[in-house]
């Protein structure tokens, strides 16, 4: 046996733009086990929905993290909807579709663009980011908000989109896909790309399930598994299915999240064309009592709200279990084996977003 | 509105690890671990296979804050445990990768345990005082300002 | 397996603009209905019922009705629009461009002057 030396990794790394630190046990060049250490940012905001009106929460929840905010909104207002028994209007669920399906588009954009710039393929992160922009500007005109939308509350949303705003975005969105699919085939096609992805940090099947897998991670591993497919908002009345891939591999992922963005686009023309009239919000009465769990599938997999409440304002249990802390034990356990050199890359193909994980 | 059947199992603590494993077995996928305490522990495994949805509940006292681990069954639910043992103050029993109170660094130990008084470090200036107020009762004054 | 898939894209993107703007000659304009900043528009017809202070999550206004002072830290506010969608009067409105960048905390004040006693009712 070769002597065993501990690199740490992180907390401060180029490829990390959030603080996850790793011990990595070597041999030689091969990672035999990692460690995680995380907790460098630990919020509390959990512990705050006790102190907060329950529908200023909504608030903080967009703000747990910064990519995929919309969805975090809408998963806290899910769950208090489903506590109050509150029917909210047809519309306000397709909206949230959109501006669900924009965020996934804009995050997609943003793993992609990293995950070049992991690779060092400046070039290629420089225009995926560039078509990210374009999307930021949609998203602004739509909601207001850049990156915080700042539109979902509890019982429907804060704003209306009226139907020449959404002919607009639909034109505007069938430029953007264009474009996408320009970046898509360099990820897909090119061969310094694949050399650097392919048969890289491979996650079985079995293995993905086991350690609890979610989002692209799992579904690169050709599990079909999609919070989308409970049919909550109005996924029920789109036709769409699980992007799976088989491989398992770096590859894999980064395909499984390409084809995401091609089915976001096509998700979001689905839902502009059904999109009933009527109002797009409801009246709040009361306050929640009782429990429940929702279940939404975020850009980085599978986000799970569980909020309890009392019968007053303020929440008696507020949880979220985000994807990324979902996906940390199947990170462990595919840096097991691999070369130094591609830990960044396979750290990067979960999409780690910490200041989600730890909240 | 679709709201999901959550069918909750309520469960004994010695019984956990068995029924855990038979899960395992069968195939379903560990969505999360939530701990919540008022007057009691209450600790709730989520479950997941194709789409559907099981919860496993356990409750014990505050006097007896132990738990079996799971991860002989479930090698992620590491990540749970030692949250939940590093904001709540379980002692989790068997844990496989167990980060000792360090997976967070917090400023307070088991911050998640007692409801937090008013004017503690923790306490959200803009939401003090921290008893619940009632419903339509004023809000509290606006807080002091930076000069 | 495909190499220099990349170059119609880069030719392409010689050929054209730059995707960015040279930023102080060139300014951008922020669509409409952006949330930029929340201002009070209209001092006059306030009434300093306080409604926009109670409905702001983070507590960045602050309403004084014996001084008549309306006050906003831009630094708290997460610009969510609450206190204008509130407003009875419509006195505060959201203004699409953003508040420019300060160097020291501030707090912006507005205070009402006296106005002109209505006339007594008959």
């Amino acid at each position: 046996m070769s002597r065993r030396t501990i690199i740490p990794f992180g907390p401060q790394h180029p490829v990390l733009p959030e603080p996850i630190h790793l011990d990595l046990v070597m041999e030689d060049e091969k990672v035999v086990e990692a460690i995680p250490s995380i907790g460098f940012i630990h919020r509390g905001l959990e512990k705050m929905a006790e102190k907060k009106d329950f529908q200023e929460m909504a608030y903080i929840a967009e703000r747990i993290c910064g990519i995929c905010s919309f969805i975090h909104s809408m998963g806290y207002c899910q769950a208090i909807e489903a506590v109050l028994r509150l029917e909210i209007p047809r519309r306000a669920e397709f909206l949230r579709v959109i501006w669900g399906e924009m965020s996934r588009i804009h995050s997609h954009l943003l793993w992609l663009g990293l995950t070049a710039d992991a690779f060092g393929f400046e070039s290629l992160f420089m225009h995926t980011w560039r078509l990210r922009e374009k999307l930021l500007d949609l998203i602004e005109e739509t909601s207001g908000g850049r990156v915080i939308f700042g539109v979902c509350k509890v019982g429907g949303v804060r704003r209306d989109v009226d139907a020449e705003a959404l002919d607009r975005l639909l034109a505007a969105l069938a430029d953007l896909e264009a474009d996408c699919r320009e970046i898509a085939a360099v990820f897909a096609r090119d061969a310094s790309v694949q050399r650097r992805l392919s048969g890289i940090g491979v996650l079985p099947k079995e293995e993905a399930l086991r350690l609890g897998a979610v989002g692209p991670t799992l579904r690169g591993s050709g599990v079909p598994s999609d919070s989308r497919r409970l049919g909550y908002a109005a996924y029920d009345a789109l036709d769409w299915a699980p992007v799976t891939e088989e491989a398992g591999d770096c590859r894999a992922r980064c395909l499984v999240r390409m084809r995401e963005i091609a089915q976001s686009f096509d998700l979001i023309r689905q839902a502009v064309a059904k999109i009933p009239e009527g109002p797009v919000s409801a009246k709040v009465v009361g306050a929640p009592r009782g429990e429940y769990f929702a279940r939404l599938e975020q850009p980085r997999g599978e986000v799970v709200y569980y909020v309890k409440g009392n019968g007053t304002k303020h929440l008696e249990r507020f949880r979220v279990r985000t994807p990324t802390f979902a996906n940390l034990p199947p990170l462990l356990k595919i840096l097991q084996g691999c070369e130094l050199p591609d830990v960044p890359i396979i750290v990067l193909t979960i999409d780690p977003c910490i200041s989600c994980a730890e909240r | 509105m679709m709201i999901e059947t959550q069918p909750l199992e309520p469960l004994d603590r010695a019984a956990l690890p068995a029924r855990v494993a038979a899960l395992a077995k069968e195939g379903w996928r560990l969505v999360q671990i939530c701990c919540s305490c008022r007057d009691a522990y209450e600790v709730t495994y989520s479950f997941d296979r194709e789409g559907r949805f099981l919860n496993l509940r356990i409750g014990f006292s505050k006097e007896d804050p132990a738990l079996p681990s799971i991860t002989e069954s479930y090698f992620g639910a590491f990540a749970y445990e030692n949250e939940m043992q590093d904001l709540f103050g379980l002692r989790l029993d068997g844990l496989k990768l167990n980060f000792h109170g360090n997976f967070y660094r917090l400023a307070k130990k088991n911050p998640f345990l007692d409801p937090p008084a008013a004017g503690s470090p923790g306490a959200s200036p803009a939401a003090s005082p921290s008893a619940p107020s009632a419903e339509g009762a004023p809000r509290a004054a606006p807080d002091p300002r930076p000069t | 397996m495909a190499h220099l898939t990349i170059s119609k894209l880069l030719a392409k993107s010689a050929a054209k603009k730059p995707a960015t703007r040279r930023y102080p000659a060139e300014k951008r304009t922020p669509p409409k209905g952006a949330r930029g900043r929340v201002t009070m528009k209209q001092l006059e017809t306030c009434v300093f019922c306080g409604v926009c202070g109670k409905k702001c999550p983070t507590r960045a206004i602050a309403v004084k009705r014996a001084e008549k002072t309306w006050e906003i830290d831009r630094l708290k506010c997460i610009l969510c629009g609450e206190c204008v969608e509130v407003c009875p009067k419509d006195s505060l409105t959201m203004e699409e461009e953003h508040a420019a960048a300060f160097v020291a905390k501030r707090i912006e004040s507005h205070v009402q002057r006296p106005q002109p006693a209505p006339p007594d009712p008959p």
